[in-house]
């Protein structure tokens, strides 16, 4: 039972870490919490889902490029018109929050208009299987969920440290306005920043919907609030935190149930998370003085 | 002739017209029992207090449609006596505050003496004062908590009520499947406590072992972490106290972790949208529903007919059950006319009332009698399941 628990909460935590680093990402660089990011990653399954329908010669994979451009796209449209208005008039960054969550309760109630508030079933599928280590059974859609999230956050991971996007969102992060004196344009940074985030939100959608074969318009609700308690649990600001901190609260959530009780599971996760706080508030991986990305 | 006398003047012309008229209808329907009846307005309005919006919208939509089906194939025929029946549709979004204002609109209305709705136990049970002041008898098309009938003369519903459906399932399992011991799963809330509450007391006094009992909060979708811990006692039948929604999730994911004994689920669960989101994973899942318009037997066809002309799709559970109790208070007004103190009295007689897709009578407790179906998830749909 042991064993099997353990691979059950390294899949569910995979999926908050893929949303959290989505989070930690654009908090790194401006300093606010984007809560439209779970809004962000049920339009994934929409979308996703639509084209699956229309176009089923894709194959999952073009679907599922196709799926992340429209999303990073819809992304920056988010910060284009909820973050940047007000970052232009100094507004303070909680304000960021608010409009951020409108943002998001807006693409919710979309995605209801078109689609209906019925759930639906998920049409695009990953190979069906299961293989067994000891006594766990684990099916192909949970290595892949697993291994896809890992690879992402690994890659992302390089593009920061290596490349000259890298290092332009790095320097932003640490001081956005010498970094804006040496020539780095701060508002393509943003986007940028908006774009991945947003891009793995549609990625953590097509898994989900593919895992559980479920759509619904308020899908993503509860997964990013999970998401951006991963983030802040990881370290807000570490793309490895947010890995960690997605797989500790899969942990917590799996175990606090199994051997406490499934009706407080949510509490239960939380309380632990409250214990880590306690110990380290800045979060697994983060400082407290922020060097962040 | 001055301002006073000539309104006395009208007042007398109009009591003279009105005792005429009276007089001559006593005289053409002196040979009706109708006479000894109070008599009803040329409207009698029937209220539905239905969530036409929000969360519960389709469910809101069948209340409204199955109301009206049935009150256009009234008007059709003649209406009840000589009075046409009137529909007051009012929108509680299933909320209870606002099953209290629809009450209370539909109470101060004095063409109103009866009501379709609320849907659910929460709304009923906020509603129910206010329509029990005013004495306006009321049944709901899905409520299904027997107290809300016993503790209110007024009231009735038109599902099972748990305490008659929450056994059938754990004794299917055993009947059928011939499971020793059951491993029960519920969704955290008021309904779902209730059923596994009911289900237990009756494999305990059956000597049956729960082995294992899970709960989840209702939106969760992932439920390994609970199946894992389930499945470790080795339950020879899995139940579901669940809603569709996550039972399909349920059932996929118990099939995930190795689970291949049976699984019989509560009728909440019986749904197409079960099987569209189980995929084939919930094939063999067996479970009881009031109605199923792909069940193929006779009176489901017709019934799947009569909707089909008048809305033009196949009706679901709920266009059933609220086109019955329609029918219901239309045997009622026909029986005692529009009499406040009678109706509840009319209704409680119903005795194997022909409803839609079997027969209806409300029991010595007030709490509705009637046939249900077993079905089977199999080929991507529900079919009729041994036991039925």
């Amino acid at each position: 039972m042991l064993e099997q628990q353990i691979v059950n909460g390294i899949a569910l935590g995979s999926v908050y870490a893929l949303i959290a680093v989505g989070f930690s990402l654009v908090f790194s660089i401006l300093e606010i919490i984007n809560f439209s990011h779970g809004s962000l990653v049920m339009a994934g399954v929409y979308v996703s889902l639509a084209l699956g329908l229309a176009a089923p010669r894709l194959g999952f994979f073009g679907v599922a490029l196709i799926t992340i451009l429209i999303i990073a796209i819809l992304g920056v449209l988010v910060e284009r018109m909820a973050v940047a208005p007000l970052r232009n008039k100094g507004a303070h960054r909680a304000l960021a929050l608010v409009s951020t969550l409108g943002a998001g309760i807006m693409l919710e109630a979309l995605a209801q208009l078109i689609w209906g508030g019925d759930v639906r079933p998920y049409p695009l599928s990953l190979p069906d299987g299961v293989f067994t280590i000891g006594s766990a059974r684990i099916t192909y859609t949970e290595v892949a969920i697993v291994s896809l999230s890992a690879a992402l956050m690994i890659g992302l991971q390089l593009l920061i440290r290596y490349t000259r996007w890298g290092r332009a969102i790095r320097a932003t992060a640490q001081n956005p306005t010498a970094a804006a004196l040496m020539g780095i344009n701060l508002n393509w940074t943003v986007r940028r920043v908006f774009a991945i985030g947003s891009g793995l939100a549609a990625v953590a959608g097509m898994l989900m919907g593919a895992y559980y074969n479920y759509a619904h318009p308020s899908m993503g609700f509860a997964p990013g609030i999970k998401g951006f308690v991963a983030a802040v649990l990881g370290g807000m600001g570490s793309v490895l935190g947010a890995g960690l901190g997605g797989v500790t609260l899969g942990m917590a959530e799996v175990f606090g149930g199994s051997y406490i009780s499934f009706a407080y599971r949510d509490a239960i996760a939380f309380a632990i998370l409250i214990i880590i706080f306690l110990v380290r508030p800045q979060g697994i991986l983060g400082t407290l003085n922020q060097e962040k990305v | 002739m001055d301002r006073h006398s000539r309104v006395t003047a009208k007042t007398r012309m109009l009591q003279g017209s009105a005792l005429a008229v009276a007089l001559a209808l006593s005289f053409s329907f002196s040979n009706l029992p109708a006479l000894a009846q109070k008599a009803c307005p040329a409207e009698i309005g029937i209220g539905v207090i239905a969530p036409v919006t929000g969360s519960k919208a389709e469910q809101g939509a069948q209340f409204t449609e199955g109301a009206k089906v049935a009150v256009d194939e009234i008007n059709a025929a003649g209406g009840v006596n000589v009075s046409k029946l009137q529909l007051h549709v009012l929108d509680d979004q299933g909320q209870p505050n606002e099953a209290v204002a629809a009450a209370q609109r539909l109470a101060s209305n004095s063409d109103v003496y009866a009501v379709i709705g609320p849907s659910s136990t929460a709304s009923s049970s906020a509603a129910i004062p206010v329509l029990r002041r005013a004495k306006i008898v009321a049944i709901s098309p899905s409520a299904s908590t027997p107290s809300l009938v016993t503790k209110n003369t007024h009231f009735y519903i038109m599902s099972l009520d748990l305490g008659a459906y929450g056994p059938l399932v754990p004794k299917y399992a055993i009947e059928r499947f011939g499971a020793k011991n059951l491993a029960i799963i519920h969704v955290k809330d008021d309904w779902g406590e209730a059923v596994t509450k009911v289900e237990k007391e009756w494999a305990a006094a059956k000597n049956i072992p729960i082995v294992a009992d899970s709960v989840y909060t209702q939106g969760d979708r992932d439920f390994k972490a609970q199946l894992t811990v389930m499945l470790e006692k080795k339950p020879d039948a899995l139940i579901l106290n669940t809603h569709y929604t996550e039972g399909a999730l349920i059932v996929r994911q118990a099939r995930q972790l190795g689970y291949t004994g049976p699984i019989v689920a509560q009728g909440t669960n019986i749904y197409p949208q079960f099987i569209e989101l189980g995929g084939s994973s919930v094939t063999g899942v067996v479970g009881w529903t009031d109605f199923l318009a792909t069940l193929e037997s006779e009176p489901v066809v017709k019934a799947n007919q009569k909707f089909k002309k008048a809305i033009g799709k196949e009706p679901l559970q709920y266009h059933i059950t609220t086109y019955d109790a329609m029918m219901i208070l239309k045997k009622a007004f026909q029986a005692v006319g529009c009499d406040r103190g009678k109706l509840t009295t009319a209704v409680a007689d119903t005795k194997d009332f022909p409803g839609i897709v079997g027969k209806v009578s409300f029991n010595a407790q007030r709490l509705p009698e009637k046939k249900i179906f077993w079905v089977e998830a199999k080929d991507g749909k529900w079919a009729l399941a041994p036991g039925d």
